[in-house]
């Protein structure tokens, strides 16, 4: 099964210079647990809900800290043909819940493991069923 | 079939609901954990997750004065050691949940997570014809 069809097209972009608040409030709004950054280098980075939890574990006043100080620069990205499987074991070796996926070297979408997690149950649970 | 017991981590993360916001995201962050269940008296009483955490600063709550007890999800759906693996997974799919506090009795014995669950049946589920 590839990882198509999950990806979500509701995509977050943020600045590098956006402040790590107004980035909650706003991943807040789309419920969504992360946000591209875009910056001037090419590659896409990624900011998290789990970087907003470091931030406030830190005691950062996060509405002026920028997303530049809690993002990951260089993320680990995925295509809409790589298989499930692959993406999930990629998501737990590597120890982070969300892939930015590419087409042509732009952003198109993100998977979080929330979306891989529902569709693998949900075809566990079909295989369960006689 | 396993059960919920084959796949909880025994050790949880646990606070109390007096604890700050700001505590509560330090304990998440040093044991590497995506949720703490909260206790009190020994008994589960909520459940905070990065997610709330993220929802609490977004609305501005101030992290050093805000308690865990005005975010966490108070009296969460809890899983017993002997439930069967896929009656957990229908919880969790039903409700929208990431993790289930695992209690026997009313003692707090583990925590079970859609990853730890995911970990057991991430094959079977891509190859479902393989178990006929």
């Amino acid at each position: 099964m590839e990882i198509g069809p999950l990806v979500t097209q509701r995509l977050l972009t943020v600045g590098p210079d956006h402040n790590m608040l107004e980035t909650a409030r706003l991943m807040h709004e789309r419920n969504v647990g992360a946000a591209i950054v875009q910056t001037d280098e090419g590659h896409p980075g990624i900011i998290t809900e789990r970087d907003v939890l470091r931030a406030t574990s830190e005691g950062a006043d996060l509405a002026s800290t920028p997303v530049s100080a809690y993002m990951t620069t260089t993320p680990v990205c995925a295509t809409t043909t790589w298989d499930v499987v692959v993406a999930a074991k990629t998501m737990r070796r590597g120890g982070f819940r969300h892939l930015i996926v590419l087409d042509d070297g732009i952003p198109i979408g993100m998977l979080s493991i929330r979306d891989l997690v529902d569709a693998l149950l949900e075809d566990y649970e079909r295989s369960l069923l006689p | 079939m396993s059960t919920v017991e084959d796949h909880m981590n025994p050790h949880v993360t646990t606070a109390r609901p007096d604890q700050t916001l700001e505590e509560g995201a330090q304990l998440m962050v040093e044991r590497k954990v995506g949720a703490a269940v909260i206790l009190t008296q020994g008994s589960v009483v909520g459940i905070v997750s990065e997610r709330d955490v993220m929802k609490a600063v977004a609305r501005g709550m101030v992290p050093w004065n805000t308690k865990l007890e005005d975010l966490m999800t108070r009296d969460p759906l809890c899983a017993s050691p002997s439930m069967d693996t896929h009656e957990a997974i229908a919880l969790m799919l039903d409700h929208g949940f990431r993790h289930l506090p695992v209690v026997d009795g009313d003692k707090l014995v583990g925590i079970v997570s859609a990853r730890h669950l995911l970990r057991a049946v991430d094959t079977p589920a891509t190859t479902p014809s393989a178990e006929a």
